[in-house]
């Protein structure tokens, strides 16, 4: 369905390149959902960004492919681009921020993708705006109102409509449920859930919150310092990681159940993007580290079938 | 698709039209003469109006008319006699004179005239009948004035300012309606020129009497078209918009040479820059300036030539008389320019015993105190600063010291009223008779609203004046002219720094103006030194 | 809600009026001089004649009150001051008589203050098309040549004087298009298509010169506004959405861009009538500007309380639009 290959991404910032995000490579099956999980600045929207080409003026990507059913994203001109962007690709930004444009109707904002990409006249395009709100829990007469007379969940809701608009094969959720109540977080997470199931989604969750990954994903993808540090599924990550970050990470998050509880409790801080160590990104915060961490870099290696990781110490 | 093209065609026209448009007009048998002015009229009613005498002199006749060379012209009045009392005035009037109206004007109507502004006191005039006690017209073509004292310059400038009303526009009127009156009608006189159209600081066009004494006009139509800056008017003129500009800046003269078609006159005309030296009894200046030897030493030290060369562009020449050269008749010829002399005026101040005791390069007097004066200037041109910089340049070299500084002319009257300034420079324009000039300088204008700007007050010189005013011969007010001339000269109230050369203009393509008439008197060099180029 | 919101602003307008007639009259007496002496500081104007000006204006009454009056206890007599005469005309719209050229107030305005409307609001709606299409056009190519062109040329033209650029345009233009005025006197009819051609050859060095003076400003505001919506999550969203460039800055980036720039434009369009003295002065354009500007110079009270007036109503009206505006554009401006 959609495979990243070798994806390296850099931003220019007073004629000098650094490196977000270094050959990173994973791989959505259909119907399945991927998390993208790292602290802060550990390059997890870079690469969610480059998926459909959205970067800031100044962001680069240098190599590697975005495979969309084997066709590689990167190689099409922007005016193709568009035609993949919401039409295949759709994102869910966090509703309850200003991912809505304040001044337009949410009836609006949603029909704007319909009529651009599936053509569909006034009374079509009002129908599918009414269906897709009801889909989401939403009445379908709240369409006339703006983000303004909604609350936090009902724009988060209003968000997952509109991603849905043209059918996508693949939603992008970028940090839905941050800044939600934990009651909200619940039932926007159940309501993803519940669509993908009923869509044949693929879901690419780029979050923090582990608890988030837990409940709604097949596969993880942990990133540090814009690298891989650990790529398997839920539950070999989740029961078996092998790599010191991921273990430092779930030790962290104590209980699986309790979603409020954040990644802030491991010492340090990520490398900054100017001034990124020799070796391992980890090795400054890391409890197991040896001279070769600090000299070499480790490869992603794949240490058990569909179990990758980028550590020296990987197997103990 | 096709709508779009239309439009942009539409657009395209509309854009041609303005662009081109109609830049001459289709030459039609009517000859304009198009004048540029900064100001043109405040009122259009004579009855309350105080500015545009040019204009009103195309409306109105007068008895007498101002002419060349500062001359007098018979008008209305073909001749007059005075009694040898200096009281009773006779004129014989011009017969066959109509109104632009097409009603007949007689000596009848002068004399109701004249009555009528004394007995209303419309202000515009009444001050030119000051001593006129009645009017009257024994026949048509005779009127007699009554006087309760002999006036010296009634016919060199009182008549020249007295319009002849037609008496059935204005009779019936309040003194209120009279100075309210502002009507197309109230410019009917027996002048040259009727008004057609009127908007106020915009233009005026004005249209020929065809029955008119002197004959017919010679341009039937004059425009006068009025623009807010000198700078404009230039610009006017050398794009041919205007035919004439009676008053230009100094810097335009430059571009305005250069331009094809374009004349530039140049005549030393009724104006002078002059220097106001406060010598109040009750001003807020320090002692010294009420010394003339501290006066003289300042005219000594100031550098008219630089004056000319940097204020003015050489457009101006030296000065210390108060008449300028234009007033002739009664210049005093023997006073002499005070020469640019820095050690005479450095020994001047040194035996009048102002002595620089501390050493800080200003001298000080016998209490000690600084000769420290203000020394300011109008803002409202860019010469006064260059000016006053001069001025202060020579002050300091004689242990002077004399801060440049510039204020609007508003806030310098206010200052001049109160005897509260040391020294400020002021451009004059005069009239061609000396009465108000002189008058500028005796006791009584030292009253409120009066224009007594120095605080300068001498009995022997208002019995000058006295004189003058009321002197029944031209030698008697010559010789109290030229006492006062010396006096004024000695005392240095003020002090005369050049005369500048009034500028104007016009399209030699259009007309030609002969160069020897003064710039103010258009009615009269329409008759004589005025022709159209065919 | 609405109905109540509209009450309080108009009663707050009237309020800000009242103290603004009151005001206006004082403002112009608290300037120093003598209306008289300087308005006919003419050699020609005896001290009688001006004494008789000053009773025909009513100046020789006392400013405010009648003190004398007052303390021997003659209340209607302590009343007539300079400030009830002004109050009592006003109230029966009378504006009073102009000191130098005696026309009545009202009249002078009502001939003015179109020929100013017509200037400045062609040169500032110019100015607006011109700053808000730079703007957007500068800040959508932030950083790129186009934005430091834009820039730059935004920066000169906002600190080049009006008055040089006017001078610079006349001289360029002399020849081509008229130097000075409104019209040309006498060449056509009023209201002709004549009259209105020429009257629009006027108006383009004025307008233009106007414009390019005060388009900056709006381009560097406008710029800054773009900017900042560029950054917002909404525009990601639309271009997530596979928006083009251009529908993305029309439907989304240009409405939020142009709510600051709402009040700016209706707080400008307020002062339309207030002139733009400079370029009025450079074109000699009869306008309102120009007569204030002569008017302080001859302290013509009259006609200064008239045209501050009428300033203070359009002002305290286009406050009053922008309010109503703003919660027209901005759903999230409550009208309570």
């Amino acid at each position: 369905m959609l495979e990243v290959r070798g994806l390296s991404v850099d931003y220019l910032s007073n004629g000098t390149a650094l490196h977000a995000v270094e050959n990173v490579s994973f791989k959505v099956e259909k119907g399945r959902s991927i998390g993208l999980v790292g602290e802060s600045g550990c390059g997890k929207t870079t690469t969610m960004l480059s998926l459909l080409r959205l970067l800031p003026a100044d962001g680069r990507i240098v190599s590697g492919q975005i495979l969309y059913d084997g066709m590689d994203l990167l190689q099409l001109s922007e005016h193709e681009m568009r035609g993949y962007r919401w039409n295949r690709i759709a994102i869910v930004f966090q509703g309850a921020m200003n991912a809505l444009n304040p001044v337009r109707k949410i009836g609006d904002q949603i029909a704007e993708a319909i009529q651009l990409h599936d053509r569909l006249d006034n009374r079509e395009t009002r129908q599918r705006v009414g269906e897709l709100m009801e889909m989401v829990g939403i009445a379908p007469e709240r369409a006339r109102q703006y983000p303004h007379q909604f609350s936090g969940g009902m724009r988060q809701r209003a968000m997952i409509a509109m991603s849905l608009a043209c059918n996508p094969d693949i939603l992008i959720a970028d940090e839905p449920t941050t800044a939600l109540d934990v009651m909200i977080q619940a039932q926007i997470l159940d309501l993803l859930q519940q669509l993908q199931s009923q869509l044949g989604l693929s879901i690419v969750l780029v979050t923090h919150d582990l608890g988030v990954v837990a409940e709604l994903c097949d596969d993880v993808l942990v990133m540090y310092g814009g690298k891989v540090a650990e790529y398997g599924d839920v539950d070999t990550i989740f029961n078996n990681p092998a790599h010191p970050y991921t273990r430092r990470l779930l030790e962290a998050f104590p209980d699986v159940d309790s979603p409020t509880s954040t990644l802030a409790s491991i010492p340090g801080y990520p490398p900054p993007l100017d001034n990124l160590p020799a070796g391992c990104r980890f090795e400054p915060r890391c409890y197991r580290k040896t001279d070769l961490c600090t000299a070499v870099s480790p490869d992603v290696i794949e240490i058990k079938p569909r179990h990758f990781v980028a550590c020296h110490h990987a197997e103990e | 698709m096709r709508s779009k093209s239309k439009k942009f065609v539409v657009a395209m026209l509309i854009f041609a039209m303005l662009g081109l448009g109609i830049v001459v007009n289709a030459q039609d048998a009517t000859t304009t003469l198009r004048i540029g002015t900064t100001y043109m009229i405040d009122t259009l009613g004579p009855g309350s109006g105080y500015y545009g005498y040019d204009i009103r002199g195309l409306f109105y006749e007068t008895l007498v008319e101002a002419a060349d060379n500062n001359n007098v012209e018979p008008g209305l009045a073909e001749s007059w006699t005075v009694s040898d009392d200096g009281l009773t005035w006779t004129f014989k009037i011009r017969e066959g004179v109509t109104f632009s109206d097409g009603t007949p004007l007689t000596a009848a109507d002068a004399a109701w005239s004249i009555n009528w502004i004394i007995e209303n006191q419309v202000v515009s005039m009444v001050s030119y009948l000051a001593f006129v006690e009645s009017a009257e017209a024994p026949d048509a073509t005779t009127l007699i004035m009554n006087l309760s004292e002999p006036v010296s310059n009634m016919i060199s400038s009182k008549l020249l300012y007295v319009y002849i009303l037609p008496p059935h526009i204005w009779e019936g009127k309040t003194a209120e309606e009279i100075a309210e009156f502002n009507e197309p009608e109230s410019t009917i006189g027996a002048g040259p020129y009727h008004l057609v159209e009127h908007q106020p600081d915009e233009y005026m066009i004005l249209e020929a009497n065809d029955n008119y004494w002197r004959g017919q006009p010679p341009v039937d139509q004059i425009i006068y078209q009025q623009y807010s800056t000198e700078d404009a008017l230039v610009q006017a003129l050398a794009a041919g918009e205007i035919d004439l500009a009676k008053v230009l800046p100094t810097s335009g003269v430059q571009t305005l040479e250069q331009t094809e078609n374009v004349q530039v006159i140049k005549t030393t005309g009724l104006n002078f820059l002059q220097l106001s030296m406060n010598v109040s009894e009750d001003g807020t200046q320090p002692a010294s300036m009420r010394d003339p030897q501290v006066r003289l030493a300042i005219d000594h030290a100031i550098d008219r030539e630089q004056i000319v060369t940097v204020g003015y562009f050489g457009l101006a020449e030296p000065a210390e008389i108060l008449f300028p050269p234009a007033m002739a008749q009664w210049r005093n010829t023997d006073i002499q320019i005070v020469p640019f002399d820095i050690a005479e005026a450095n020994r001047i101040l040194d035996e009048a015993g102002y002595a620089d005791t501390d050493g800080d390069g200003i001298r000080e007097d016998a209490d000690g105190n600084p000769l420290e004066y203000r020394l300011a200037g109008p803002d409202s041109d860019a010469y006064y600063p260059r000016i006053l910089e001069i001025i202060s340049d020579g002050l300091s070299q004689i242990g002077i010291s004399a801060l440049p500084y510039t204020q609007s002319t508003e806030s310098l009257t206010v200052l001049q009223v109160d005897y509260d300034y040391d020294m400020i420079l002021w451009d004059w324009g005069i009239d061609a008779d000396p009465h108000f000039l002189t008058s500028v300088f005796t006791c009584a204008e030292m009253a409120d609203g009066g224009w007594n700007d120095t605080g300068y007050c001498n009995p022997e010189y208002d019995a000058l004046f006295q004189t003058q005013a009321t002197a029944t011969s031209d030698e008697q007010r010559r010789d109290a002219l030229w006492k006062i001339q010396q006096m004024i000269f000695d005392d240095r109230p003020w002090i005369i720094l050049v005369y500048p050369q009034a500028i104007s203009g016009y399209r030699s393509d259009r007309f030609t103006f002969d160069p020897n008439l003064p710039n103010a008197l258009l009615k009269w060099g329409l008759f004589t030194g005025f022709s159209i180029v065919q | 809600m609405q109905f109540d919101y509209l009450l309080r602003k108009v009663f707050f307008a009237v309020i800000t009026l009242i103290v603004v007639i009151v005001f206006n009259f004082f403002l112009f007496r608290i300037l120093p001089g003598d209306p008289v002496k300087l308005l006919f500081r003419n050699p020609r104007l005896t001290r009688e004649a001006q004494e008789l000006i000053r009773v025909q204006f009513g100046l020789d009454k006392p400013v405010w009150l009648n003190i004398e009056r007052l303390s021997a206890g003659d209340i209607p007599g302590a009343l007539d001051s300079q400030f009830t005469a002004y109050i009592h005309n006003l109230l029966q719209g009378k504006l009073g008589i102009s000191f130098t050229n005696r026309q009545d107030v009202g009249e002078v305005l009502s001939e003015r203050v179109w020929r100013t409307v017509l200037l400045v609001f062609s040169g500032e709606l110019l100015a607006i098309v011109m700053g808000v299409v730079v703007g957007l056009v500068a800040a959508w190519k932030r950083g790129t040549a186009i934005d430091s062109a834009a820039l730059f040329i935004g920066l000169l033209t906002w600190a080049l004087p009006t008055f040089f650029l006017g001078i610079i345009l006349l001289i360029l233009a002399r020849g081509i298009l008229p130097t000075g005025g409104m019209v040309t006197p006498g060449l056509a009819e009023e209201g002709t298509l004549e009259y209105w051609i020429d009257v629009g050859r006027h108006l383009i060095l004025p307008s233009l010169t106007l414009a390019v003076v005060s388009a900056s400003g709006y381009m560097l505001i406008m710029r800054s506004s773009v900017v900042e919506v560029l950054s917002e999550a909404y525009i990601l969203t639309a271009k997530a959405k596979g928006l083009s460039n251009a529908r993305i800055l029309f439907s989304h980036a240009l409405k939020n861009a142009m709510l600051p720039m709402i009040t700016i434009i209706a707080l400008t369009l307020g002062y339309v009538v207030g002139g733009a003295i400079q370029v009025e002065t450079v074109f000699s354009w009869p306008g309102i500007g120009r007569l204030i500007y002569d008017s302080v110079a001859k302290q013509d009270y009259p006609v200064l309380q008239g045209a501050f007036l009428l300033l203070a109503v359009s002002v305290i009206l286009a406050n009053l639009t922008a309010d109503i505006l703003y919660s027209v554009f901005d759903p999230r401006v409550k009208v309570t």
